[in-house]
């Protein structure tokens, strides 16, 4: 106890006597006696004091106060007991949480993988597709240019037929005389080369 | 018309083998404490209930005050008086209420109870002292930090406080509990006094007197066995610390 409070409770105690003690004087000074002052109560007052005092502290020391102990002390455990359950039931609570937090994302992480590598797949499969289609065009594209080449080949031979056809026909038409075949291929040759 | 102080006689009841210690009713009334502090706190505490009902809470709450007092006064080497001043707080404060009762008689009232548990206290707090710290307890009569020089006017003061603590402790509950029920009783004279005269009109401002002095006379009685039971815990603080 700090000294300040000490004082405060001998001062309150001094000045709890000031009353009571003047008026004890005036009640004495009234002139009746004071019972208190009668000596020969004193040895009944002392031993009766001393005897109910001892029966009321042993009663207290052996019974009461370990009875209202044990009680609080029960409490106590019991207050105890359930914060310290409060308490593991909240770190379980968040071992849980944690774990639910991590299942979700290793979840979250599992089906970004698997996108990405359906995406990849896909990317593949398109560009593998890409390739054969290119190669197969490619393949097309030659075989055609060869066709082409070919018919262009054959139209110029069947132009070079249908031109002395024509060059012999005109001849024949204009001079009347049959031209002669060997000379009209002879010029139409000597006309191609100029073109 | 009975004076103010009849109400502090001694009376025989019961006459002991012995006139010495005839039971008388200060004998009874303490008899009666006894009875209703033990009815108090064992009836109060025989549910042993997890959640204390109310007289449950009353009378554990007794216990922790008592026990607050001891912590903070005496710090835990107190644990050990805790019987002995729970008892003392309980004997005193059911005594000065029980006094309050119309008709009863109130122990504390008799310097000799209140200086026998005084002396006590006084006896059991230099023992343990004595006990505790041997010879060493006697320079608790030496004041710290005090100049040399004035030991001789110092210590004798010392001596004289510290053997004037019994007797302050006595008067101030005895001269308390006497006073407020001497006041009690002249008031309860002018209630007849005044009654009488006026035809019963001026006996209801003592009587709205006495219920206010009564209710302050219970405060008084809880006031008193507090200061008695936190001054025994200073004094065993002295003891157990010195300085």
């Amino acid at each position: 106890m700090n000294p300040i409070t000490k004082t405060g409770i001998r001062i309150a105690a001094a000045a709890a006597m000031v009353p009571a003690l003047a008026s004890t004087a005036l009640a004495a000074e009234g002139g009746a006696s004071m019972p208190q002052l009668d000596f020969s109560t004193y040895s009944s007052q002392v031993f009766w004091l001393v005897v109910t005092f001892a029966v009321l502290f042993i009663l207290m020391w052996k019974v009461a106060i370990p009875r209202v102990g044990e009680v609080i002390e029960a409490r106590e455990q019991k207050i105890r007991a359930d914060l310290e359950r409060a308490e593991q039931l909240r770190t379980e609570i968040e071992e849980t949480e944690q774990a639910v937090e991590k299942a979700l994302a290793d979840a979250r992480s599992e089906a970004l993988e698997t996108l990405r590598k359906a995406q990849d797949k896909i990317a593949a499969d398109h560009a593998k597709k890409q390739e054969k289609l290119d190669a197969e065009l490619a393949v097309k594209i030659s075989d055609a240019e060869a066709r082409i080449e070919e018919a262009r080949k054959e139209a110029l031979a069947s132009v070079r037929d249908v031109a002395e056809e024509v060059a012999a026909a005109s001849i024949e038409k204009l001079t009347g005389a049959s031209a002669d075949k060997g000379t009209v291929s002879k010029a139409i040759d000597a006309v191609s080369k100029g073109a | 018309m009975a004076g103010p102080l009849e109400q502090f006689q001694i009376k025989s009841l019961v006459d002991g083998p012995v006139d010495a210690v005839a039971y008388t009713n200060s004998s009874l009334w303490m008899s009666v404490t006894v009875v209703v502090v033990t009815v108090f706190m064992l009836l109060g505490m025989s549910k042993r209930e997890m959640v204390p009902g109310r007289w449950q809470s009353l009378a554990e709450s007794m216990y922790e005050f008592v026990g607050n007092m001891i912590r903070d006064n005496v710090g835990d080497e107190g644990r050990k008086f805790f019987p002995f001043i729970f008892t003392l707080f309980m004997f005193i404060l059911f005594g000065n209420l029980l006094g309050l009762i119309p008709g009863s008689f109130t122990f504390t009232s008799h310097i000799i109870v209140t200086l026998c548990m005084a002396m006590f206290v006084f006896l059991m707090v230099t023992l343990v002292g004595l006990a505790k710290h041997g010879l060493h307890f006697f320079s608790f009569f030496v004041p710290s930090g005090a100049p040399v020089a004035l030991y001789p006017l110092m210590i004798p003061i010392e001596i004289i406080s510290y053997l004037s603590r019994p007797v302050s402790l006595s008067v101030r509950l005895f001269a308390n509990m006497m006073a407020g029920h001497t006041m009690l009783k002249v008031f309860a004279g002018f209630v007849f006094g005044l009654g009488a005269v006026t035809a019963g009109v001026g006996g209801i401002l003592p009587i709205a007197m006495m219920v206010a002095l009564t209710g302050f006379e219970i405060l008084v009685a809880f006031l008193q066995a507090y200061v008695f039971a936190v001054l025994t815990c200073l004094y065993l603080n002295d003891a157990l610390h010195l300085h």
